[in-house]
């Protein structure tokens, strides 16, 4: 590949300091504007339908794990699961039952998996939020690595109260006060050295995730 | 039903409703990794009514932004393995809720297969030849006639 030239640097260096002087509002139009799924979603580009409705498409993903793997997404530019309306994140994955049913039956499928990548740490490579359905057969090859975790008891009931705590302010069932103040659990501490990036140290949250998927 | 695991009072749930426990994994991929559960036993995802599917995801989400949020995770996997053929290993319906980390040695990648346009024609054309009308309840089709149910009832035990 030929180095880049002095114009296409400069084309790149403009590019970025134009995405930088941009607020949140301006960013997310652009993104939409120059997303893949988006313009599928408006027809702009070809893809192969399975479902459609008015509000989220299932297609053919091109580069499938296996024959009829599915790409299940809004119509509508989310990023990330958290921010799927109610609404619709209780519609897309309805009809994700649906597409499962249809590729059991249609497929002669034994099995499906379904996987949400949520931040791409989690695998997630698209700016739009997908469900990947996954027709499986028994020995298909296919086959992800999911090590076993070792865990105290004291550490299971440690993690079960915090993310239990966390999980009822987060549901309206619970006030932020009545929240124990979690005791650092060894899971807790990171074995990696924090990230050069502008992260706070010792907190990852979902701006974190987002200002990622920004690019 | 008696035998089953996840139909078994949880020690220590996360959250519990009438409809819907949420628990850690008996088997955790990584620490913090949560099960969704329905209450009632369900084998598989098509016999979960469709108004129990939007809540289960809803606390779903929820349990992923708390996972988010105590143990500093810094992505989130929703997992179901629907079927023995997908690694279904207990049969009961759970929606897997994993909280990711760099280097955690997960890993839900494959390897893209090649399809030809004829394959993937082909594909296209099965998937469409058996259309529902959208936003169409998927109605429970009679039991014995789901492979998966007749697999699940074939497994000793």
């Amino acid at each position: 590949m030929a180095d880049p030239s002095a114009e296409d640097l400069a084309k790149a260096e403009e590019l970025k300091k134009k995405l930088e002087s941009m607020t949140p509002e301006q960013l997310r139009e652009f993104q939409k504007k120059n997303c893949i799924f988006c313009q599928i979603g408006s027809g702009k580009v070809n893809a192969k339908k399975v479902y459609e409705d008015e509000d989220v498409l299932g297609i053919l993903d091109i580069n499938p794990a296996n024959p009829g793997h599915v790409l299940l997404m809004p119509k509508e530019h989310h990023m990330i699961l958290p921010q799927l309306p109610d609404e619709l994140r209780e519609h897309i994955f309805i009809v994700a039952k649906k597409i499962s049913n249809d590729l059991l039956k249609a497929l002669d499928a034994r099995g499906t998996n379904i996987i949400v990548m949520n931040g791409p740490v989690a695998g997630q490579r698209a700016q739009h939020f997908i469900a990947h359905i996954i027709p499986r057969k028994e020995g298909d090859g296919l086959s992800f690595t999911l090590p076993s975790a070792k865990m105290s008891e004291m550490e299971k009931i440690e993690i079960a109260s915090a993310v239990g705590d966390r999980l009822h302010v987060l549901l309206g069932l619970k006030k932020e006060e009545e929240e124990k103040p979690r005791k650092k659990a060894a899971s807790e501490t990171p074995k990696t050295p924090p990230k050069k990036e502008s992260k706070k140290p010792g907190k990852v949250d979902l701006d974190d995730i987002l200002k990622v998927l920004h690019g | 039903m008696a035998e089953c695991p996840y139909c078994q009072p949880a020690e220590h749930p996360l959250f519990e409703d009438e409809e819907v426990k949420i628990v850690l994994s008996p088997e955790p991929i990584v620490p913090g990794h949560v099960l969704v559960l329905p209450k009632q036993h369900f084998t598989i995802l098509e016999q979960v009514p469709d108004k129990l599917i939007g809540k289960i995801f809803g606390l779903a989400n929820k349990a992923s932004n708390a996972l988010f949020e105590t143990l500093k995770a810094q992505g989130t996997n929703l997992f179901i393995r629907n079927g023995v053929a997908a690694g279904q290993s207990v049969a009961h319906f759970a929606v897997h809720v994993l909280p990711r980390k760099e280097n955690d040695g997960v890993n839900l990648q494959w390897q893209p297969r090649q399809l030809s346009e004829e394959e993937m024609a082909t594909v296209e054309l099965k998937l469409k030849e058996k259309p529902i009308p959208p936003q169409e309840q998927v109605k429970s089709q009679p039991i014995e006639e789901n492979y998966l149910w007749r697999s699940w009832n074939r497994r000793p035990g």
